[in-house]
């Protein structure tokens, strides 16, 4: 694992710059888990395909972490400049709409969207920033290392058991041998 | 015994997320503070539409009803896991079973996109319960071959 870690660090930058891009972008950044996981997924199909063949589910999950982790950090660092876009996007777009449909359902929209619909939206702190980003990565990291094992799993035909799982049933078989 | 570990932190861990989903409105019903973190860190993922979100204690749930119902099926899938297979399995389900539990979610997700469809909350939440449901199969599979590759790694060879 540890010689192939290098060459797993390519695709999960390049699908994490993807997923990053578009969860920070506004309309595509409203896709829920769907990046993060879809990002995982991608990586491990950015693997070269000798290198893919001898991916086990661990080898998804640490790629896919990787992918999360970078994702994330591309998401924090692309917020910085597009927070004014997306800010203005919600407050012309989608708050409209969300007070619509919430007075449409016959219920009362809570007070907070009314303020920010027609005040100013404060801008992030310092601490703030790394809080999310630090919450990003963890939340990122877990989703793209469900897709990473998920990708491994479709793109092998029949998965055999890793070669620690069969060591560790044989170790434990050989306890019960007389 | 590290594999078990493993197990469990991911049962705590969705069974931590499922109930602070829940627990958000509940806390907002009161005034309290950790309200606003809670809706602030569900955010991250959840787009929190209040029209697809379930209302609890007159606030809204801090995940729409499609991701409350992943939540919930992640959750219900750690429980049932020891059940369907042994704990030390690093293997994955099939992949037919995977787009047979993904089918109702994604034509749902395509649909609302699509203006085709609206079944509604509880159809969003059904779907994303059924999807939910098989994710751990393959988030402790991953997580066991991690677990037992390093274990093996370390062991001395003799």
């Amino acid at each position: 694992m540890e010689e192939r870690t290098a060459e797993l660090w390519m695709p999960a930058l390049i699908a994490g710059a993807l997923a990053g891009l578009l969860a920070s972008l506004p309309v595509t950044n409203c896709c829920c888990c769907l990046w993060p996981i879809g990002a995982g997924l991608l990586a491990v199909f950015l693997v070269p395909k000798e290198t893919r063949a001898f991916l086990a589910a661990g080898d998804g999950a640490v790629l896919g972490a990787l992918t999360g982790i970078s994702a994330a950090v591309i998401r924090g660092l692309l917020m910085i400049p597009l927070q004014p876009l997306n800010m203005l996007f919600l407050k012309k777009y989608v708050l409209p709409l969300l007070l619509d449909w919430i007075e449409q359902a016959g219920q009362q929209p809570p007070s907070q969207l009314k303020e920010i619909l027609h005040g100013e939206i404060p801008a992030q702190t310092v601490p703030g920033f790394f809080i999310d980003l630090l919450l990003a990565a963890v939340v990122f990291a877990g989703l793209a290392a469900l897709g990473g094992v998920i990708a491994v799993s479709l793109t092998k035909k029949k998965t055999p058991p890793s070669a620690a799982e069969e060591s560790h049933v044989s170790q434990n078989s050989s306890h019960h041998q007389p | 015994m590290f594999v078990v570990a493993g197990y469990l932190a991911t049962t705590v861990v969705a069974l931590s997320v499922a109930g602070a989903a829940l627990l958000a409105p509940w806390l907002a019903s009161r005034g309290s503070g950790l309200a606003a973190g809670l809706y602030h860190s569900f955010a991250q993922i959840c787009h929190q539409n209040p029209s697809r979100c379930f209302v609890l204690f007159g606030h809204p749930v801090a995940a729409c009803g499609r991701c409350l119902g992943i939540y919930i099926g992640f959750l219900a899938g750690c429980l049932v896991y020891p059940l369907a297979r042994s704990l030390f399995s690093a293997r994955v389900p099939r992949p037919r079973m995977f787009v047979l539990l993904s089918l109702p979610l994604g034509a749902d997700v395509l649909a609302n996109m699509l203006h085709l469809w609206d079944f509604g909350n509880w159809f969003r939440f059904s779907s994303g319960l059924a999807w939910g449901l098989i994710l751990p199969f393959y988030f402790l599979a991953g997580l066991t071959d991690l677990i037992l590759r390093r274990l093996a790694f370390r062991r001395p060879t003799t």
